[in-house]
């Protein structure tokens, strides 16, 4: 709709039309189209709790698998810091915002290091030739492997579980960075040198625009692999955090918390990227239109 | 007097091919004058394309020299506007901004890149267009753009132009051309402009030199002094046009 909107050029109206109507149809139409999206989504996800509650009741085990409705009802009491039955030290809010911390803590020193030494990468043939074999060799190595050598190196605590997110986006803010400025169109780069870029510049002002929508596919693989990792990590590594939470929860025997916990982790998971990468998108590669080729 | 703005002396150039050396260039001497429109003209593999990129500084060639206002070029810069075959845009920056991009790095201030920018711009007639993004452009937008982009640069001392409308449909093509020419006779710029396109060619040069392939060599060198703007259909543009595929005839750059 933005399109719309943006393109200046005249266009023709059919007789007894006008151009607002014009805009008033493909208003209502994208109306239509969302509004169609919404409740066919919502329909989906009512699905899936049906087959929950139905399984929850033929099962008939509450404290294994309660029912969506108890465990709605206790997101809402979570959430909202009453402490009739809370066993698990400081407020859910101080949970997640810790977790929070340590996820961005990884994720956005890997993106520091990773995204320049990706660009450099592609552009650099005999820097590519000595350092890409051994990040290959250590990129199988799965990021919860990295776990009790990062509690030997760091201890139990912050430090051992932002290794561990950090080891884990690494490679894919480096992979997608560096395919990116590999793969960037050969003429683009001899217009940006042609018209008086080179080195730093060259990079900052060609290299890094035209790898852009590379490196936010990669943030955004990340930014879901920082997540996952930060409760793998917490599990095993810390005294608080959205994974300790979980993993209490399970010595208290209390699946409803477990549960609780789970759909916390989805909700801030996804509104994380929303928030940063949606955010990016929207400042580049959406007003550009360009995707990766 | 006046130094050639290009002197080209005995330019030679292999590239390696799939089956071993191509040679692309074998000897060619050249000179452009100031202000002159000149055309090099040939068919696919005549190593046109390999000249002007030699001249942009994009590639070095294998022997010989070549002299930009009597000094030799050593690399890209912005002393040459450079018009590419594919518009080669830079799609995070407006069209506005694409045509400043080289008057920027060149150390111009922002308000002066901006009124020459925007100046350029009405001559090839996107002034309405500035702000957009090069997504939301036609095809034939595009090569405006990206002749604005080589046109803006006042410091160059020549355009070069490698096919920039050989992608577009043949009636598009002639709207382009027409703005080029329009653009050159508003503010006359020494152009080196490589083409396949015998008709275009005698549209746009003042001087049309012919190229024949493997290796590429300099067949003939011409002069073109029909007044502009040219009529396509006129007697004497025809006469041209027949003169100049009767020498590459000739000089067996066509076999018919």
């Amino acid at each position: 709709m933005n399109t719309i909107e943006r393109i200046v050029t005249p266009f023709d109206v059919p007789p007894g039309y006008s151009r607002e109507d014009f805009l008033r149809r493909m208003q209502l139409r994208n109306r239509r189209v969302r509004l169609r999206r919404l409740w066919r989504g919502a329909a989906g996800i009512l699905a899936i709790l049906l087959v929950w509650q139905a399984a929850s009741r033929i099962l008939g085990l509450e404290l294994l698998l309660p029912e969506p409705l108890t465990v709605l009802r206790n997101v809402v009491t979570t959430l909202t810091v009453s402490d009739s039955h809370w066993l698990y030290g400081p407020n859910i809010y101080v949970h997640l915002w810790h977790s929070f911390l340590r996820a961005m803590a990884g994720f956005v020193s890997a993106a520091l290091v990773a995204i320049p030494l990706g660009l450099a990468l592609g552009r650099i043939t005999t820097l590519r030739e000595f350092v890409m074999p051994g990040i290959q060799g250590v990129y199988p190595i799965p990021g919860i492997a990295w776990i009790p050598l990062a509690i030997l190196w760091f201890g139990l605590g912050d430090a051992a579980v932002v290794f561990v997110v950090f080891a884990t986006v690494f490679f894919p803010l480096l992979f997608s960075a560096e395919a990116g400025a590999r793969l960037i169109s050969p003429t683009v780069l001899d217009a940006g040198r042609c018209f008086g870029a080179r080195g730093v510049t060259l990079f900052f002002r060609v290299v890094l625009p035209a790898t852009i929508p590379y490196i936010i596919t990669g943030l955004r693989i990340s930014l879901g692999g920082a997540w996952r990792m930060i409760v793998a990590g917490e599990m095993l590594a810390s005294q608080d955090g959205i994974g300790y939470l979980l993993m209490e929860s399970r010595f208290q025997f209390r699946a409803v918390d477990l549960m609780t916990a789970m759909i916390l982790v989805a909700i801030v998971g996804y509104a994380t990227e929303k928030l940063i990468v949606g955010t990016i998108e929207k400042r580049t590669i959406e007003k550009w239109e360009v995707q990766p080729s | 007097m006046d130094i050639p703005v290009i002197e080209a002396v005995d330019v030679n150039h292999f590239y390696e091919g799939q089956l071993g050396w191509n040679h692309a260039l074998d000897h060619l001497s050249l000179t452009i004058r100031h202000n002159e429109f000149l055309c090099i003209l040939g068919p696919s593999g005549c190593g046109k394309s390999t000249f002007l990129k030699i001249i942009a500084g994009l590639i070095q060639p294998s022997t010989g020299s070549v002299l930009l206002n009597d000094r030799p070029i050593k690399g890209p810069g912005l002393d040459r506007g450079v018009v590419f075959q594919d518009p080669a845009l830079f799609a995070w920056l407006t069209v506005l901004r694409n045509v400043e991009f080289g008057l920027l790095m060149g150390g111009w201030k922002r308000h002066a890149a901006r009124d020459r920018a925007m100046h350029v711009l009405e001559i090839v007639g996107l002034a309405r267009q500035t702000s957009l993004y090069p997504f939301q452009l036609s095809g034939g937008m595009k090569h405006r753009v990206a002749v604005a982009r080589a046109w803006a640069l006042t410091d160059a001392a020549l355009l070069l132009m490698d096919e920039p409308f050989s992608a577009i449909d043949a009636i598009n093509r002639m709207a382009l051309q027409d703005h080029l020419v329009r653009t050159w006779l508003t503010e006359q710029r020494t152009v080196l402009y490589v083409t396949h396109d015998i008709e275009e060619a005698v549209y746009l040069a003042d001087r049309i030199v012919i190229l024949k392939p493997s290796p590429g060599r300099l067949a003939c060198d011409l002069r073109n002094e029909l007044p502009r703007p040219r009529d396509r259909h006129s007697a004497a543009f025809l006469a041209v046009k027949s003169r100049v595929m009767e020498e590459m005839r000739r000089h067996g750059v066509t076999t018919e």
